[in-house]
């Protein structure tokens, strides 16, 4: 690393310099001065008083250096980031909180912004630490070698600094200061609100180590991990159940919400008796929201997710026809068959494509993997589901809400899901989503809703679908190529014209040349000029399942003509 | 979890290698990945080779990798350390993403730049006012550090 080595050889250059000018410096006042006194006075004036502070002020980032090195060893780059990002903000704070003191505290103003600064830069440093820990995992990782760590060498030193750091700035303080406010350090205290905000920091840390190595242990027990970098095929994966700490996200919401009410707790002490009102009211205000937004949060996902296995129905074979059958969160497959059937079929290999799975295949599955069917037709497995539906409560693929604002779910109809790419649009940029999944979806639906709905090109019926909100009115139309023998029966589906908005209509495809089926439309505009429209509906190749919607909120209205 | 699903987008990639870009773990440390991406033809970063660095958290898939370009790139999205605004890698994440999807995501962004959400305000303004400017300074640095 070039750069590396050039940016050190400054930094060594910049030292030897400031170590040289200082002791010139030094030298020079001395030999000028005729007493200590006068020496002391010269050094604090003009070019030298600037060398001196230069002198402390790198002498103070070298030994922070050293210490950093001493405790964590080289910094992983995201750590950096995250330090260079964070430390312009800590450092505006600490001098508006130096700024409001008399320079007679300057002396213990200096100490505790020190202090505060270099435990807080070494607090997020620990908590980027905890990561980097648990990324080391592998298949050898026991758990005395975890806790024999570093890291956690590490955690015990920080608890007896934050111990004593809390203990003398604030707890010590707080006592004569309800007493009497006259007779207490006010840098103090205000310093040890941030210093227990730092231990509040490393409670947090120390509560999600604690849930990492339990959820580790519990992991481990009879289970070995398999961390091959080229990993080896899916066979030996599926012999192993795997055995997974449920819940681990919604602890540790907990913990980040026990972490925010004691930060309102602390905000609230301080706020209590008098004098810094603006300054900490700001402070509990926001904390308060925040503290009332997870609480509100935690508490829907905890109570949707209770509820989850009992709401969302498992899927049935049907709807694995046409299906890649993998589930699109752990990227496995989303079916397996039991090992009998697999050698009675004499499959071992990935080749899926030839497998019918049958009802008995998926009630063969463990229930905690069994995969269930989201609203919108999108399946995954149980537990891939319930680790998601920690974070967010929607459908990873097309991002629908699962649970609507009572915590209902919509009715799942059984059918062939729309097999458009199955993930979601990724956009290069970060404006809100455009919708590829047609968001008629959960406002209307086939009213024939039977799965003969999506029809196939070897039928010249095409599907015409209809939505229509308050302004904007959706028209999609869907088409679906089957594999052969596993298309939907369509021979009932007969042409429906709808009647009311928001019915989904079946319509006849009246020309049908080789590259496509045509509809024809008559469309009107606002000042009732009339326009012919053609929708050709081209087969996709690329995709088992041609699915094609057209979401056009331009038309305000949509009327049928015979 | 992480590691399983880590590995097989490993041999995903390893199957079938996508042109525009390549990626892979640094050392054995299967969290850690490089990944370079060739400009894209159609853009002013075109002959040249960018490096990014890829850290998965434990949590992967639940959670977003965390992406940041080690080569340095003049772009109204990506600042100067590297780091990419992306609304995929941030709030729009979701485990049916990969990071080949990502990785795409990342070329698409250099062909179309978003100047209305700017990372690097200065850029974007540029971007807007003078575009001629911008792809001949983003062709400068390309040139100058990517090549």
């Amino acid at each position: 690393m070039p750069i590396l080595q050039t940016n050190r050889q400054k930094a060594t250059v910049f030292v030897i310099g400031v170590y040289v000018l200082t002791i010139y410096t030094l030298w020079n006042t001395f030999r000028q001065s005729h007493s200590f006194l006068q020496w002391s006075i010269k050094l604090n004036q003009g070019f030298s008083f600037i060398i001196i502070c230069a002198f402390t002020l790198m002498n103070f980032l070298l030994l922070w250096q050293g210490a950093t090195n001493l405790l964590f060893g080289e910094l992983r780059i995201i750590e950096q980031e995250h330090v260079f990002e964070r430390l312009p903000l800590i450092v505006i704070s600490i001098i508006m909180i130096t700024s409001s003191f008399s320079s007679d505290q300057i002396f213990n103003v200096l100490i505790f912004s020190t202090g505060f600064l270099v435990m807080q830069v070494f607090t997020w440093i620990l908590k980027d630490r905890l990561e980097g820990l648990l990324q080391t995992i592998n298949g050898e990782t026991t758990l005395t070698k975890l806790v024999f760590s570093n890291f956690i060498r590490n955690m015990i030193i920080f608890a007896i600094l934050n111990y004593f750091t809390t203990k003398h700035t604030f707890f010590d303080t707080l006592k004569p200061f309800y007493h009497d406010l006259n007779n207490t350090n006010i840098a103090l205290l205000i310093f040890g609100y941030n210093f227990t905000s730092i231990l509040i920091q490393y409670l947090n840390i120390l509560a999600h180590t604690i849930l990492n190595l339990y959820a580790f242990y519990y992991t481990q027990s009879p289970h070995r991990r398999n961390n091959q970098v080229n990993g080896d095929d899916d066979d030996d994966d599926d012999e192993e159940e795997e055995k997974d700490f449920e819940g681990k996200f919604i602890y540790e919401k907990c913990i980040n919400f026990t972490t925010k009410l004691l930060d309102v707790i602390l905000d609230f002490t301080l706020l209590i008796p008098f004098k810094f009102k603006t300054f900490y009211a700001k402070d509990l205000i926001w904390d308060l929201i925040l503290l009332i937004k997870m609480g509100v949060d935690l508490f829907k996902i905890w109570q949707n997710n209770k509820k989850l296995g009992d709401k969302l129905p498992d899927i049935i074979a049907d709807d694995l026809i046409g299906h890649d059958n993998i589930c699109i969160v752990c990227m496995d497959d989303l079916v397996d068959l039991s090992h009998e059937k697999k050698h009675e079929i004499g499959v071992d290999n990935d080749n899926s494509e030839e497998i019918i799975y049958t009802q008995d295949d998926i009630n063969a599955m463990s229930k905690h993997k069994r995969p269930k069917i989201l609203p919108c037709g999108h399946m995954l497995h149980f537990a891939c589901l319930k680790h998601w539906m920690e974070r967010s409560q929607t459908c990873p693929t097309c991002r629908l809400n699962v649970f609507d604002d009572k915590g209902n779910v919509k009715p799942v109809k059984h059918h062939h899901p729309p097999a458009g790419p199955h993930q979601p649009e990724t956009r290069s940029t970060r404006p809100t989503p455009t919708p590829t999944q047609p968001q008629s979806q959960d406002a209307s639906r086939p009213v024939s809703s039977d799965p003969n709905t999506f029809s196939s090109p070897d039928n010249s019926t095409t599907s015409l679908a209809t939505g229509s909100d308050a302004h904007t009115t959706t028209t999609s139309a869907r088409t679906g190529s089957s594999r052969a023998g596993q298309s939907p029966d369509l021979m009932g589906n007969k042409p429906y014209k709808p009647t009311r908005p928001g019915e989904w209509g079946t319509f006849a495809v009246q020309d049908q040349s080789s590259d496509g089926y045509t509809m024809t439309f008559q469309v009107k505009d606002g000042e009732s000029r009339t326009q012919n429209v053609e929708l050709v509906l081209t087969p996709n190749k690329d995709y088992d399942d041609p699915y094609i919607t057209i979401n056009n909120s331009c038309f305000e209205n949509v009327e049928f003509l015979d | 979890m992480s590691t399983k699903r880590i590995s097989k987008e490993l041999n995903d990639l390893a199957k079938d290698p996508i042109t525009s870009f390549s990626a892979g773990p640094v050392g054995d440390d299967l969290f850690h990945w490089q990944a370079s991406i060739m400009g894209p033809a159609d853009s002013p970063y075109a002959g040249g080779v960018f490096f990014l660095s890829i850290h998965f958290p434990t949590d992967y898939p639940f959670k977003p990798p965390k992406i940041s370009f080690t080569t340095k790139i003049y772009h109204p999205n990506i600042n100067a350390n590297g780091n990419i605004c992306l609304d995929i890698l941030k709030d729009q994440w979701s485990p049916a993403l990969t990071l080949s999807k990502v990785l795409l995501s990342i070329c698409s962004l250099l062909t179309d730049a978003n100047p209305d959400d700017p990372l690097v305000p200065e850029i974007a303004h540029i971007y807007k006012t003078d575009r001629s400017k911008y792809e001949a300074t983003a062709r400068e640095w390309t040139k100058k550090y990517a090549v």
